[in-house]
């Protein structure tokens, strides 16, 4: 039986939402949906991200996102917003992992 | 001071039709990225929609009950950002102009082109200014919201202007998150948006605002305006965007990539320079 959450993280600009769905032992993330009005450039790459996390272990989320958004341009929002936004979601649905705080990378136009 | 080049300016508009509205915002932006048509300033308007972003998901939005009883069409253009209330009160911009040569495009289009709407305000007698990267604002309240993308080979950045909009009925229709009005400090859309007209304490007629932005454009992109209708490949192109991609719920209310719509190779067939 396959677990899912949702959550909503507030970045400098906009709002980042996860809808993530986990396996029964809540150890592995076996989707993710990311929405709202953020901007990414180039746009697709947050599909990519999506991709990069569809059957990660939960404690790998941090580096896939971070190696899935390595040369993304995002504006109004860093990294760490979405992994907050996914580990906090994958919280919900009954899976936890340290969620590292907003100092980490990415570039905030 | 001599201007050194035109500026194409269209007022080309499908009020009634914002799927077609937003049709010709991508085709436009990946015209002027094959070459076909020079820079471009566009002001349009529709009749009744909520647009939402890019990355969006409609029914996070919008409250598409109320939407469905009120006839207000939800439609999704193709860059980032949040959703917004378009009414014949809310008057769009949309600017097109060549990548190459640029050294940042996102600096350029958030950063340099928004200052055409910015001295539209100004010769309208408003003190507005760029906020929190992607709103113009006047007096901390927001007039104008903007968004831009690069990947159809321009720099295009589009944006609204709240000139005499119902703030009521934007109200009525947007879901913004409980999170994002709270790190605004107040309780409801409609006090952290302002009408240009309220701000001016007059009417303000949809010619006078299409004459301050067409001048507030020509100043920042030191060029002479002159006025034209969209090209046979504009227009081609906009009507296989609408058939393939922005007439269909897939597109508008879920959130799939542009890669999902079979449009792709027709379209370089059209937009062949």
């Amino acid at each position: 039986m396959a677990l899912s959450g949702a959550a909503v993280e507030r970045a400098a600009k906009g709002v980042i939402r996860a809808r993530v769905v986990v396996d029964a032992n809540a150890r592995r993330i076996l989707e993710v949906q990311l929405s709202g009005d953020f901007f990414v450039y180039p746009e697709d790459a947050v599909w990519r991200l999506e991709e990069a996390l569809r059957g990660a272990p939960i404690d790998q989320v941090p580096a896939r996102v971070t190696a899935a958004l390595e040369g993304v341009r995002l504006v109004g929002c860093v990294p760490s917003d979405f992994i907050k936004a996914i580990l906090e979601a994958a919280k919900g649905a009954g899976a936890t992992a340290e969620i590292p705080g907003k100092a980490d990378g990415g570039e905030h136009t | 001071m001599v201007a050194v080049r035109e500026l194409r300016v269209l007022l080309f508009e499908e009020p009634e039709n914002p799927y077609m509205n937003l049709a010709f915002e991508e085709a436009l932006a990946r015209a002027r990225g094959a070459g076909l048509v020079p820079d471009t300033l566009r002001i349009w308007r529709n009749a009744k929609a909520v647009v939402i972003g890019y990355f969006q998901v409609a029914s996070e939005e919008v409250d598409l009950e109320r939407a469905g009883r009120e006839r207000v069409a939800v439609a999704r253009r193709f860059t980032g950002g949040g959703a917004v209330y378009h009414d014949l009160g809310n008057v769009n911009y949309s600017v097109a102009v060549g990548a190459e040569g640029l050294r940042d495009p996102v600096e350029h289009a958030y950063f340099h082109l928004v200052g055409g709407l910015v001295n539209a305000l100004k010769l309208l007698g408003l003190d507005a200014r760029v906020e929190n990267v992607n709103d113009v604002a006047v007096g901390g309240r927001k007039v104008s919201g903007t968004a831009a993308s690069f990947r159809l080979g321009s720099c295009f950045v589009h944006g609204t202007l709240l000139v005499d909009a119902d703030l009521e009925a934007m109200s009525r229709l947007l879901k913004p998150p409980a999170e994002k009005l709270k790190s605004k400090g107040v309780s409801d859309v409609k006090h952290r948006v302002v009408n240009i007209s309220q701000l001016l304490g007059r009417k303000i007629s949809y010619r006078e605002v299409v004459e301050a932005i067409v001048q507030g454009f020509e100043r920042l992109l030191n060029a002479e305006a002159y006025f034209d209708l969209p090209s046979r490949e504009e227009l081609e192109a906009t009507r296989l965007l609408y058939e393939r991609k922005y007439s269909r719920g897939e597109w508008n209310l879920q959130r799939a990539p542009h890669s999902a719509f079979d449009v792709e190779s027709e379209l370089k067939g059209v937009l062949r320079a």
